[in-house]
């Protein structure tokens, strides 16, 4: 079913996130008629149950189908790393670009080898590479002010770029995505290996894009 | 008595205590959310990297509006939390906060973000039924609207009445239905065979390892002891499965929201601080009132003498009325006042309003601050009361507004009824 209304989402889509609004709105006016609040409701569940059932946000209803998609038995992730004037390369710290965290970053770093066109991949690099620069000013100038320190904790618990392991690297100028392949043993007990591979270098301060060959 | 209520098997209590605090919770923790995000950061990100089905989102307009966006939230959210003008401040605040998640969903579509649509689908509930809620200052507000002789018989007699909590009963369906989705959407891709191996949940546990480099507590055993991976799963799925199972059936829910509190606790033991903010989802449901019920059970008994001529006071004294779920206190006027208050010689009931409490009688502001103490859970602000310099300034008040009770707050049975 779903794949005959995907030619359709264009249209579904934005008009099921405006009537949503409109229709809630105007029920709220009339929240005082008993009718109004069962209207809304019986919209509001009626689409948060189809939702669930089906698994496809439609907004501003969510499901919440979380690690749901069974993975294979090796695992494949894209990693960005900044890298310096001297070619020193550091892995990305995703506080510099709200509000992703490493999944999604994964998923950006991916899409710049495969899917992005030079232009796309070139905007991307001097994204990372600026936001990179002025975090990394933040932290060494002694880090975020004193009332982020009340901000709620990331999901993500990474470690965060240092100012004493910023001081050994030089200007941020590039950055290399890398794609990650982890095996796991059998029993899924231990890893069995974590390998590397060089795929895209965006070097900002070139403009050069470089594809690298692996064997 | 459980610990959690199943208000969709039967939404009402004998005490709206479960609904301010509900609100208060839940208003503080989206605006704490609100307010800490970089909201105008988003706007900056290339726009070729966007979610494709809610790519209609990823607009300027939208991304520019949303740092101003934020404030307004908060304002609405300050509005929300006292309980002012609920319908359309948390109204307006929850449709605000679910379309700048939208917008911020073209861009990244994480757990907190989904969790954060829950809270403003329960913001939602309570702006539609934003009636129930008789600890707020909406409430307060439509006492206005009450003529001094029902305001005196609220006081003397009491509300008599249960109170309905319409928003957290379909708030707890909405959860149910979350939960449901997070079971439905393992055996929806299944197979599985893959889920009850445990090899699924090992393997994250081993990539989190990889990627992040933190070991946590419950990784190790579930490693090394295989059983523990099936019954990470098992028990999981039974306890995201029971809820809208003991939800509907109007079974309680204790064991299941135990259960997923256990799920979530043993989530950040093993993977790190996902779905934080589902533990304040889930603990909205916890029986309050019984806690503070016993809370209050120790306060001895008190008896208030109080101006019945006086709307004013009357009003101010009748959410106390509706906190004081145990009846510990008496309100009297002084028309009804026990004889032998009403005859002591350290008391002028004519003056100033009184509570009696172990044979002690205290007037004036200091009735007021003793009142607060009778309950409790507004220690702190009795304490902030005893000190000096704000016991003046109450002093002061009180004296001020008793002197021009009639003047200036219309005091008088004539004036109210008219």
């Amino acid at each position: 079913m779903l794949d005959h209304l995907a030619p359709f989402t264009e249209i579904i889509f934005p008009a099921v996130y405006v009537l949503f609004f409109l229709g809630t709105l105007c029920c709220l006016a009339f929240a005082h008629r008993h009718v109004a609040r069962q209207v809304w409701l019986a919209g509001f569940f009626t689409t948060l149950l189809a939702v669930t059932l089906v698994g496809m946000p439609l907004m501003p209803v969510v499901d919440m189908h979380k690690f749901a998609e069974p993975n294979d038995e090796e695992r494949t992730y894209y990693e960005v790393r900044i890298v310096d004037a001297a070619g020193n390369e550091l892995e990305y710290d995703d506080r510099a670009t709200p509000p992703t965290s490493g999944s999604r970053t994964s998923t950006i770093a991916g899409d710049m080898t495969a899917e992005y066109d030079d232009d796309e991949r070139l905007a991307m690099g001097e994204f990372f590479v600026s936001n990179a620069i002025e975090h990394r000013a933040e932290i060494e100038s002694g880090g975020p002010p004193a009332y982020e320190r009340l901000q709620p904790p990331r999901y993500v618990d990474d470690e965060p770029w240092t100012a004493d392991e910023l001081a050994a690297y030089e200007a941020f100028e590039a950055v290399r995505v890398y794609e990650r392949t982890i095996t796991f043993t059998d029993d899924t007990t231990a890893v069995e290996s974590n390998e590397e591979q060089l795929l895209l270098t965006v070097d900002v301060a070139e403009q050069t894009i470089t594809e690298h060959d692996n064997p | 008595m459980s610990a959690f209520v199943n208000y969709f098997a039967d939404d009402s209590r004998s005490s709206p205590f479960n609904l301010a605090v509900v609100r208060v919770l839940l208003g503080t923790w989206v605006l704490w959310r609100v307010v800490s995000l970089d909201w105008g950061f988003y706007g900056e990100w290339p726009d070729h990297h966007v979610n494709d089905p809610i790519a209609f989102l990823h607009q300027d307009l939208f991304f520019a509006l949303l740092p101003y966006q934020q404030w307004v939230v908060a304002a609405l959210l300050v509005s929300f939390i006292v309980g002012y003008k609920i319908r359309w401040s948390g109204g307006l605040a929850s449709l605000l906060v679910m379309h700048m998640l939208a917008v911020k969903s073209t861009i990244y579509l994480a757990g907190t973000v989904e969790s954060l649509f829950v809270c403003a689908y329960f913001i939602l509930l309570f702006a539609f039924f934003h009636e129930d809620d008789l600890l707020s200052v909406d409430a307060l507000l439509r006492t206005r609207n009450r003529s001094l002789e029902q305001l005196n018989a609220f006081l003397k007699e009491g509300p008599n009445q249960e109170y309905r909590l319409r928003a957290l009963r379909w708030g707890l369906l909405v959860v149910g239905l979350m939960y449901l989705g997070a079971a439905w959407g393992k055996i929806m891709s299944g197979p599985l065979e893959i889920w009850l191996s445990g090899a699924e949940l090992r393997q994250d546990i081993l990539e989190a390892q990889e990627l992040i480099g933190v070991d946590r507590p419950l990784a190790a055993p579930i490693l090394e002891v295989e059983i523990l991976g099936w019954l990470g799963f098992v028990g999981t799925a039974l306890v995201q499965l029971s809820l809208i199972v003991t939800i509907l059936l109007g079974l309680p829910i204790t064991l299941s929201a135990l259960g997923l509190l256990g799920f979530h606790t043993s989530v950040i033991a093993t993977l790190g601080l996902y779905f934080i903010d589902m533990f304040l989802v889930l603990v909205l449901f916890v029986a309050w009132d019984v806690g503070y019920r016993k809370l209050a059970a120790n306060s001895n008994d008190a008896t208030l003498v109080y101006d019945e001529r006086c709307a004013f006071c009357a009003r101010c004294l009748y959410p106390f009325k509706h906190l004081d779920i145990n009846r510990s206190v008496q309100f009297h006027s002084q028309s009804d006042v026990p004889p032998e208050l009403a005859t002591r010689d350290d008391v002028n009931l004519d003056a100033e309003m009184y509570l009696f409490r172990d044979g002690k009688a205290y007037g004036g502001y200091e009735a007021f601050r003793q009142l607060f103490k009778q309950f409790r859970i507004f220690a702190p602000i009795t304490l902030v009361m005893a000190l000096p310099p704000v016991r003046t300034v109450g002093n002061r008040a009180y004296e001020y507004l008793a002197r021009n009770r009639s003047r200036r707050f219309v005091c008088n049975l004539e004036t109210n009824q008219s």
